[in-house]
């Protein structure tokens, strides 16, 4: 059951990257979905301030990673190596939904909220799956399955 | 019998020499070098392919350094499948995003970038005044766009293969698909905007329709944009016109413009007057602001206009898109020339109407 759940996380991180890849694309290469999505973004703009919400989900992303990443070397000896591989992605993801918000912020186009949004989830599944195979159990004395 | 022979021989010697002469003469598909291209002048615009091919080959009078650029929506090489696919050897990138704005705001409503920016871009891209410039890409409107944003900035010739990378391969030739890069220049070579005649902002539109008999606003709109049965677009939500637009046809949709197309090309002007011009509500005397959705479509006729030398045009950049922003703009919702027009304002108009994707 653990291993279909986490096989489960890692189909949606990976649904989540190839979702941020296609509207990076699909805005970019057609014109109609571009506008689609800037005016329904600029919408959603004056309702809610997605500016904050995205910098709020990459500073969850970055704190969930950080406790991945203390948990693994806490415990790497008795962590399997997908542990490390998951905490390495996640922090991949991270690195590249800050530069794509540093660089898009100037950018004219209100996709890359999407952009982010979807990237941004999928670090956070992946940081999760590293924080919870990471966790100590109760009671737990020796090497454990993560 | 054998001087018989020798003469035989001879004479079937004579006659293969002189076919293999002749053959020597005869110019393949593909070589035309000898081959007659179009005259041109600085503001012709749409130019054949056998045109660029003589004009990259240093074949054509002053365009010898003529730059062709591809043009896609961003410009940029990861967005653009069509240019890594194969594309017109020698041709550099560069996109609509260069020219206009990409958020559509109601402070830039799609509308051309300020004349410093479109500069900046075009200078980037090694574009100055006097750079010979050809665009071409899948879009004829796309295209039409940049090509309309480069001359109002002010680069003096401009010019568009007809017919796109489809004509291009037709006429034999080939295409490579190594990516080049412009060298940025640093001087472009006039104050710009060069031509803000050509630009028609929604204020001086306004004030035009009300004071200026002459003055004509043309929609090149579909007809169901026309009659004000749809926007056209996914993220317009009104219908209708800008009240006392005349009607230039050109499009069976917001995404197209094939009133001014035949078999892939856009047509010359003569055409236009004895086809779909024939009977419309404007002259070429008029001065003739075209205007679409969001101003692509409106800088074809535009184009075509312009290479004829004719200078009473421009294009009412903001479209219906920003028209239909002010709830006080006057529209006409059907034909005007039927008693069933309703004249209204924007505000009044209802929402439903955007195009279903």
């Amino acid at each position: 059951m653990k291993k279909v759940l986490l096989f489960l996380c890692y189909v949606i991180s990976a649904g989540l990257f190839v979702g941020a890849y296609e509207i990076d694309y699909y805005t970019a290469a057609k014109l109609g979905m571009n506008r689609w999505v800037n005016f329904n973004t600029a919408a959603l703009m004056e309702k809610y301030p997605l500016d904050t919400m995205v910098l709020a989900l990459g500073v969850a992303m970055l704190v969930l990673i950080a406790i991945g990443a203390v948990r693994w070397v806490a415990r790497k000896r008795e962590l399997r190596i997908y542990v490390p591989v998951t905490v390495f992605a996640a922090a991949c993801a991270a690195v590249w939904f800050f530069h794509f918000r540093a660089i898009s912020g100037v950018s004219d186009n209100h996709a890359y909220y999407f952009i982010l949004l979807c990237e941004g989830l999928g670090g956070i599944v992946l940081a999760l799956i590293a924080v919870f195979a990471g966790r100590k159990k109760r009671g737990e004395t020796s090497k454990n399955d993560a | 019998m054998k001087k018989w022979k020798k003469f035989l021989v001879l004479a079937i010697s004579g006659v293969m020499i002189a076919m293999a002469l002749a053959g020597c003469g005869s110019s393949s598909e593909k070589s035309d070098s000898d081959a007659k291209v179009e005259d041109v002048s600085t503001r012709t615009v749409y130019v054949s392919p056998q045109w660029v091919n003589a004009a990259q080959n240093g074949k054509v009078k002053g365009y010898k350094n003529v730059k062709v650029f591809e043009v896609t929506y961003t410009g940029k090489l990861k967005d653009s499948k069509s240019y890594k696919k194969g594309h017109v050897p020698g041709a550099m990138l560069i996109g609509d995003t260069d020219v206009e704005d990409a958020v559509g705001s109601q402070e830039e409503p799609y509308n051309l970038l300020k004349p410093e920016v479109i500069e900046a871009n075009l200078l980037k891209h090694g574009i100055t005044k006097d750079t010979k410039v050809v665009l071409y890409g899948e879009d004829p409107s796309g295209v039409a766009r940049v090509a309309y944003g480069m001359i109002y900035d002010g680069v003096e010739d401009v010019k568009v293969l007809n017919g796109g990378l489809d004509a291009w391969k037709d006429a034999g030739y080939d295409t490579e698909t190594d990516v080049n890069k412009a060298k940025a220049a640093t001087d472009f070579g006039v104050a710009v905007p060069a031509h803000s005649e050509y630009w028609t902002s929604m204020t001086d539109a306004k004030a035009k329709l009300q004071s200026d008999s002459n003055f004509k606003l043309v929609s090149i709109r579909s007809k169901a944009e026309w009659l004000g049965k749809t926007s056209g677009y996914s993220y317009i939500d009104r219908a209708g016109e800008p009240e006392g637009a005349v009607w230039g046809k050109g499009a069976d949709s917001a995404a197209d413009v094939n009133g001014y197309m035949k078999d892939g090309k856009v047509v010359d002007l003569k055409t236009l007057q004895n086809g779909l011009w024939k009977d419309v509500d404007f002259t070429m005397d008029n001065h003739l602001a075209f205007y679409c959705g969001t101003g692509w479509r409106a800088c074809v006729p535009f184009l075509i206009c312009y290479q004829e030398g004719m200078d009473n045009i421009s294009v009412y950049d903001g479209g219906w898109y920003e028209w239909q922003m002010y709830g006080d703009n006057p529209v006409q919702v059907g034909d005007p020339a039927s008693d069933n027009c309703q004249h209204t304002t924007v505000s009044q108009l209802p929402t439903d109407k955007a195009a279903k994707n």
